[in-house]
């Protein structure tokens, strides 16, 4: 843009020298920015009616000699022209108005681009230098709090894996609620990680009907659409960029018992389950002191070395000897941790072309260590375009990308005893993670390490595991090749050789993801999991390849203020996806292969196919650059479905006004640019979890022994059909008091319907449900991002933007009956989905410590049966609500509690620059709903020996007639869930922070370089939040697990242009 | 310009003729077929019910956690045994069964990982498989004889679904005839089936024998194809097992007798119960390497061989009670052949560490080490012997005291050389299993839980001879049992408690608006989880 404003001003200023001057008179003058007050350079000043003219100079000041009476035409690429009469004067000073539409950003929409103001839905665009100041190796991380409406999980800490997005909440139950990917203008099937969020010049979220019709069949739940980087015309640009860090825990642990603590909290348990079962206290100390050392293990695991687990515990105080010593007091978690997860990313990239033939050119390596040992994340990708223009009438290109990643995780996850954020982090802190002799000291093996201690010798928990030895003997490794194709033809198109055809165009476009993996799985023949089969080697394929072939014809064409844009296409997407598996035991110790494993034990392989056909079409006209309107149609046929019912039709209808054009509004000197946008439409979703959804089936993975078998696993729905969704969307943008403030506010209002749920049977049926088309919900919202330009110079820049958001989901229709009960929760008619509905506690009984809860009687008709009120909530007869302890009564009184929806959620961040120096950040905030931490309940109720507390439980009663908060500790109390694991999801977290330097020209000019930036960023920096240890984004629902914790960055990067 | 045009429109015309076929869109998967066609003929209805088969014995079908307890008909007698009191869970060892063990899995109905869902789900699972496969009786095509085969393991696999369901979620049938039991479903399932109410114990038996005597018809003078198949023997075995739950003792005798044939009732000290193709086995699962499995299946909870003793055998010990142990004779082989003494690594000992069942790869017992799980694990579902009692206690109830000593002696004659019940008399139970009477029918019954320990449900018999029980830590409970089972209020010294009767699971009890809960605790109140059966 630059060049080509710099080649435009120099051709001019030729032109003007070129005249003979007449003699006249000198006007001097300087030409600033209206909102900056700084010097526009190369403005062209043109005398009207002439060719005379001349140019400002580099800081905005120009001369030049014209008659008395001349009009001065003063113009700019990025401002409104200005014609000024001289009338005699000699200094002439102007202020130029940004020209806010030829400032705007072009936003990429369904099969094409547009004029943002032109534009009637609603999207959000994220430029790249917005997205390369988050440190992420998967860019669905870099997204949270850039975008208002959209909704992120944390994602694991697994380096390379995704975060989950909503946008605009929760749009489904049983079908998918996640985004469409669309790369390229070619929806997306490869992985995430494999993107290289280096490669990406723009990310644009498209949130309402209007935006994303165009993708229809599977536009519902919103589109993220990514455009990689191509190549422009100009001098070859190369770009190297290096970025080294160290990583850590961005969550604190939760608070854990210490030694001590633990051992005091088991014997009080163990006093307490023969109290309540009716013995003294005093006898009830008794049998604590004789069963600790069953409970804990025996005295191998007694790090008390001078005292035995019987006489270890006072039971006058319930505390342990004071002289006790512990020989030993290992912490797994700190051990399990990586502390040097570095994370290395280095790119290089060369831009250019001609004005016929761009291209573009990168390559990259990511090297990104997990915070728990042995996990990490390498990809090796590189990316080539090219963009030709065959003719005037034809252009071709495309880009290919290819990566390579190779990952190392743990296959394990929840609660399984090899999952090391399960069984490391509840491992009662008496288990020493080495192995010890009978003083308590290091059982060293013949080589004089550390051996493992694999619990072998009656540790209650994990035996045969060593969650620490077992990362490293075990292994879990997926290498994928990812490539991607994006090829387009184009014929046709506005250039003047077209003739009468002008505007009318047909392309083609063809793009394929290929995804394969290979993942192998190995089980150490000595520990663990493979312990029983001598090891076990498990190999895995997968291949997925899937294409969209579309082919579009359009008209677009300006007639004086009329412009007419027309589009019609033909979609095929094909999707198809291989496994094959293969698994044998009895392994050659530390070989990863199958060959040299003695028993095949299991092999499979399966295919799916997925295909839609679409035809669209698209009808825009807008007048004056004032009015604009949009009506897009398309049908989609999915293989989802049964043939009669397979085909859907979607449709939208916007239109957008500039307000700000109107002469009424030219008084309103404070407004730059107002647009109100309004749209309506329909979009569907075909996701169900199964690709053969409709269908009955007897499934053939049954063999008994050598004979073949199958039995039935679903049940025919030949009416499953698309889920639809309508929305609302209306919307204002506007730019006000000369750029200093940028508003966009939205409001939306959308219904899904023809909900697929899974249609609830009695399981004495055999079959809980069958796919159906039957509910309906409903999500409204407003969001508002606000940009301030505090200050806009030369050499101090400081913005902010702000943006927040609400979503409200409320569940409208369900099946024949209004509520779906899944766990603690509960998608009621009139709730937001996921509705916590729990017995309530009530606090604790001070004299017998028990946990009280809330029971209540329902209201009833004269038939008995329960009444409800206008909601449909079940009425609680007044005055029917005691305290008990029967927990059958309390679990036939629940509540409805809340859910996971935040009141209100929202990010602020500021981007300042001074002189040489750059400096950002960016944090994220959500108020109001709640989690069920389940680590954190089952850390509160312990239920397996050998699993520790968290530290609450010191608010434990402990005598009769305390006021305790907690009740007495039990294990495998048999306490029901309550209300007492809700946690409220609150949270502000600080996402980013970088600050940069950029040297100055004329030193790095010197060296042959264009530019050179050094950087520092930390990232994912930390969350504030009501319980240490929680993740409140772990998911959308209000759920959270003994998970991978999300991880922070501090890095430091350079950044040169040749 | 004109060339422009034409190769526009002709480009145009080119792609858009590429448009593609519809019958593309016509997708079906790779690892199954319609339904429709399965059961055109005996080749796929041979498939429908070996795939049935399979369902019975492979683990972690019935739930979304909780996978290791939930193995089929070996994890119910498991459940069962572990809920009387001659088996002691010694530790709660991953938490497996402890909560079957403890009486603490009524209240968990509404989670689809526990022990209501399961066995619910299991039960009604098979029967919906099985509904299928009769429905097609008049349609398959094939030989009399394969059809034949095929519906009469259809219908006894749905008697034994009824039967089992029946004693897990209802009370006795003796005793409470009229009173709730299951609903009852014999046609096929489809999309929109509804709930049925529950039929009472009487109508849920009268479906189970009518089913079971349509078996036996049709299996009659057939030959087992595969030892997991239902033959002759088999069916009646069920019948007998079904028409003694009932009191029928005629009928019960009557098929014990044919069934007993199937197999040996000598005693074999070296057989582990890991050999299907054992000659005293009825019906069992022949696991191969590639359908076995490491964690989830019985022998995994009972040898604790495996893994050195840190697998769920060694660390939640299932051992004889003190109780059971004292009565069996010193000179009784299965004494010494099936427990021993055993000091455990805490230096305490809670009772008579079993070896009854153990896997075929290892070296020797005691060995600590297991080499390989997949193979020599096979289920085991049925032995001559259980019918050899059954038909003992019979003829005792029917008068027949002769006949009846001298089948209880024949089956005792290789397991204790100097067995001789001739002495005994008489059909006295005691209120409580503790209470001795010393009389015939006590006797009989003695054997039978030793004879079938660890196979047959010891809780089950206990409902139908409407005893009570207790536990105590004499009698080698551990402590943390006896604490929750008095924590939790439980009554098993009552034969009216509802102690034992599971809950029924929340998903049923939300999809089908006639289901009625059993009640939480050990009996009905006029609050929530009535038995309305009580009411009337």
């Amino acid at each position: 843009m630059r060049k080509l404003k710099v080649l435009c001003t120099c051709l001019l200023t030729v032109l003007a020298l070129g005249t003979a001057l007449a003699q006249n008179i000198t006007v001097k003058g300087s030409v600033k920015d209206a909102s900056t007050g700084e010097g526009v350079p190369f403005a062209s000043i043109q005398v009207k009616g002439t060719m005379t003219g001349t140019a400002t100079d580099g800081d905005g000041n120009y001369s030049i000699d014209v008659p008395k009476n001349a009009i001065l035409l003063f113009s700019s690429i990025g401002y409104l022209n200005q014609e000024v009469a001289v009338e005699g004067r000699t200094v002439i000073d102007i202020l130029m108005a940004t020209d806010a539409e030829a400032l705007e950003e072009t936003v990429v929409v369904a099969y094409g681009t547009a004029k943002k103001s032109s534009f009637t839905g609603s999207a959000s665009a994220v430029k790249s230098e917005t997205l390369n100041k988050r440190t992420v190796s998967n860019v669905s991380k870099a997204i949270e709090g850039l975008v208002a409406g959209v909704t992120s999980t944390a994602g694991s800490g697994q380096p390379g894996e995704s975060a989950s997005l909503h946008i605009r909440g929760y749009g489904s139950i049983n079908a998918s609620s996640t985004p469409l990917y669309v790369v390229d203008g070619i929806p997306y099937d490869g992985a995430l990680s494999a993107i290289n969020p280096a490669d990406i010049e723009n990310l644009t979220v498209l949130k309402d009907a209007s935006a994303s019709a165009l993708y229809g069949a599977r536009g519902a739940n919103g589109v993220v659409m990514i455009t990689t980087k191509r190549g422009e015309s100009g001098y070859a640009n190369v770009n190297f960029k290096a970025q080294f860090g160290l990583q850590s825990r961005s969550l604190p642990r939760y608070n854990m018992l210490s030694q001590d603590e633990f051992v005091e909290i088991t014997w009080e348990a163990l006093r307490n389950s023969s109290y309540y079962a009716g013995n003294s206290m005093a006898d009830a100390g008794a049998y604590a002191s004789s069963a600790l050392s069953a409970q804990l293990g025996g005295e191998f695991y007694n790090p008390y070395k001078n005292y035995t687990w019987e006489t270890l515990v006072d039971p006058a105080t319930g505390k342990i000897k004071p002289d006790a010593k512990a020989a030993w007091n290992e912490d797994w978690m700190d051990i399990l941790t990586n502390h040097k997860a570095y994370r290395q990313d280095y790119q290089v990239g060369i831009t250019g072309g001609t004005e016929k033939t761009r291209y573009n050119l990168s390559a990259g390596y990511l090297d990104d260590r997990g915070v728990l040992i042995t996990t990490k994340f390498d990809r090796y990708s590189i990316r080539g375009g090219v963009d030709h223009n065959v003719t005037k009438w034809m252009q071709v290109g495309g880009n290919l990308s290819y990566s390579y990643t190779d990952s190392n995780s743990s296959q394990y996850s929840s609660t399984q005893t090899g999952n090391a954020w399960y069984t490391a982090q509840f491992m009662a802190p008496i288990y020493p993670v080495y192995l010890k002799d009978e003083n308590g000291k290091d059982a060293l093996d013949e080589n004089g390490q550390r051996q493992y201690d694999y619990g072998t010798n009656g540790r209650p928990k994990a035996a045969r595991f060593n969650v620490v030895g077992d990362l490293y003997e075990n292994h879990y490794r997926t290498k994928a090749d990812n490539a991607s194709i994006r090829s387009y033809a184009n014929f046709g198109g506005s250039d003047p050789v077209m003739g009468a055809l002008k505007g009318l165009s047909f392309s083609v476009n063809f793009g394929a993801d290929i995804r394969n993996r290979a993942i192998t799985s190995y089980y150490n023949p000595y520990h663990g999991d493979g312990a029983s089969t001598s090891g076990e080697v498990d190999k895995y394929a997968t291949r997925t390849m899937s294409y969209t072939f579309n082919q579009i014809l359009k008209y677009d064409r300006k007639f004086g203020a009329h412009h007419v844009l027309a589009q019609a296409g033909h979609e095929w997407y094909n999707y198809n996806y291989t496994y094959l598996y293969a698994e044998r035991t009895g392994v050659y110790p530390g070989i990863y292969e199958l060959n040299p494993a003695t028993n095949v034990t299991d092999n499979a392989s399966y295919a799916y196919d997925y295909r839609i056909e679409s035809w669209f079409g698209r009808l825009n006209y807008d007048f004056a650059d004032k009015y604009y309107v949009e009506a897009t149609w398309r049908t989609d046929g999915s293989s989802r479905f049964y043939k009669e019912n397979r085909w859907g039709q979607f449709w939208s209808l916007g239109g957008s006004w500039r307000i700000s054009e109107e002469k009424f509004m030219k008084s309103a000197q404070w407004v730059d640019n107002l647009t109100l946008r309004l749209s309506y439409g329909q979009l569907g979703n075909d996701d169900l979890d199964s690709y053969y959804a409709w269908q009955s089936f007897y499934n053939l993975t049954w063999p008994n022994a050598g004979n073949p078998g199958a039995i039935v696993t679903s049940l025919e729905n030949k009416n499953v059909s698309w889920e639809k969704k309508s929305s609302w969307n209306a919307g204002i943008e506007g730019t006000f008091f000369h750029r200093f403030l940028n508003l966009t506010a939205e409001f939306y209002h959308q219904t899904t319907t023809d909900m697929l749920l899974s249609f609830p049977m009695p399981t004495s049926t055999g079959f809980n449900g069958y796919n159906s088309n039957v509910g309906s919900m409903r999500n409204i919202g407003f969001e508002a991002t606000l940009r301030f330009n505090w200050i806009n110079r030369h050499d101090l820049r400081f913005s902010s933007t702000i943006m927040g958001y609400k979503n409200k989901n409320t569940v409208l229709a369900l099946t024949d009956t209004d509520v779906i009960t899944s766990g603690n929760q509960v998608i009621k008619v009139g709730m937001p989905i996921y509705t916590f509905y729990m017995p309530k506690s009530a606090g604790v009984d001070p004299e017998t410590g028990k946990l009280l809860y809330w029971c209540y009687e329902y209201e009833k008709d004269a038939e008995g049966n329960v009444m409800k009120d206008d909601k449909g909530v079940e009425i609680i007869k007044p005055g029917s609500e005691q305290k008990t302890d029967d927990s059958s009564k309390a679990t036939a009184s629940k509540y409805y509690l809340g859910s996971r929806e935040p009141k209100f959620q929202g990010s602020f961040g500021s981007d300042l620059q001074w002189k040489n120096f750059d400096f950002s950040f960016l944090t994220t905030f959500s108020i109001g709903g709640l989690v069920y931490d389940s680590p954190y309940a089952s850390s509160m109720e312990v239920s397996y020996a050998g699993d520790t507390w968290n530290r609450d439980i010191l608010k434990r009663w402990r005598n009769p007639g305390d006021n305790a908060e907690v009740p007495a500790v039990l294990l495998g109390a048999g306490r029901i869930n309550t209300d007492r694991w809700l946690i409220d999801a609150s949270y502000f977290a600080i996402k980013s922070i970088q600050l940069g330097y950029t040297f100055p020209q004329k030193w790095t000019r010197k060296a042959g370089m264009k530019s050179l930036r050094i950087f520092a960023t930390g990232d994912n920096i930390c969350m504030f939040n009501k319980l240490a240890g929680m993740d409140p984004q772990y998911n959308f629902s209000g759920g959270t697990s003994w998970a991978y914790t999300p991880t922070r960055t501090f890095s430091l990067g350079l950044d040169i242009n040749f | 310009m004109k060339k422009i045009i034409i190769a526009f429109f002709a480009f145009c015309l080119l792609t858009l003729a590429s448009s593609c076929n519809q019958e593309l869109l016509d997708t079906v998967p790779t690892t199954a077929v319609s339904g429709d066609f399965m059961l055109e003929n005996t080749e796929g209805g041979f498939m429908a019910l070996n795939g049935t088969l399979r369902f019975v014995w492979r683990w972690g079908q019935t739930t979304t956690g909780n996978y290791h307890q939930c193995f089929g008909i070996q994890s119910y007698a498991l459940m069962g045994d572990l809920m009387g009191e001659d088996m002691v869970m010694a530790a709660q060892g991953s938490g497996w069964f402890w909560y079957d063990y403890n009486y603490n899995v009524k209240s968990r109905f509404s989670s689809t990982t526990w022990r209501p869902y399961d066995a619910w789900n299991y039960y009604y699972t098979i029967i919906s498989q099985v509904n299928y496969i009769l429905a097609a009786q008049e349609t398959m095509a094939g030989s009399k004889a394969e059809v034949d085969y095929i519906m009469g393991n259809a219908f006894a696999l749905r008697a034994y679904a009824y039967h089992y369901l029946a004693m897990t979620f209802a009370r006795s049938y003796i005793g409470h005839e009229d009173r709730l039991s299951v609903p009852i479903y014999t046609e096929p399932t489809s999309a929109g089936t509804e709930g049925k109410p529950r039929s009472t114990n009487r109508e849920v038996y009268a479906q189970a024998m009518s089913d079971i005597n349509q078996a036996v018809t049709l299996l009659n003078g057939k030959s087992q194809m595969h030892v997991s198949h239902i033959d002759q023997y088999v069916a009646n075995g069920i019948k007998a097992r079904i028409a003694l739950y009932m009191g029928d003792y005629k009928t019960a005798y009557e098929a014990a007798a044919v069934a007993v044939k199937g197999g040996t009732i000598d005693f074999d000290k070296n057989f582990h119960y890991n050999d299907a193709t054992h000659s005293s086995v009825l019906w069992g699962a022949e696991v191969i390497t590639s359908q076995g499995t490491t964690n989830p299946q019985f022998l995994v909870h009972m040898d604790i061989d495996y893994n050195a003793g840190s697998g769920y055998g060694g660390r939640a010990r299932k051992c004889c009670s003190t109780e059971l142990y004292d009565q069996i004779a010193d000179s009784d082989l299965r004494k010494t052949a099936w427990w021993s003494w055993q000091v455990l690594a805490d230096g305490k000992t809670y009772g008579y560490q079993q070896w009854k069942f153990q896997f075929a790869n290892k070296a020797y017992q005691g060995c600590g080490k297991v080499d390989d799980t997949t193979t020599g694990a096979d289920h085991i579902f049925m032995r001559a012997a259980e019918m050899q009692l059954i038909m003992a206690e019979c003829q005792a109830r029917l008068g027949n005291e002769g006949q009846a000593k001298d089948l209880l002696n024949e089956l005792m004659k290789t397991r204790q050389s100097d067995y001789d019940c001739s002495g005994k008399s008489g059909l006295q139970l005691g209120k409580l299993t503790t209470d001795k009477t010393g009389s015939l029918l006590e006797e009989i019954i003695l054997q039978r839980r030793i004879e079938l320990w660890g196979e047959y449900g010891r809780i089950y018999d206990i409902k139908r001879l409407r005893q009570g029980f207790e536990r105590t830590l004499a009698m080698g409970h551990p402590q943390a049992d006896l604490n929750v089972l008095a924590t939790n209020n439980c009554h098993l010294s009552d034969p009216e408690s509802f102690d034992w009767v599971l809950t029924i699971p929340q998903k049923e009890l939300d999809a089908n608006p006639y289901m009625v809960q059993n009640p939480l605790g050990s009996y009905a109140s006029d609050g929530y989880g009535d038995d309305p059966a009580l009411n009337k």
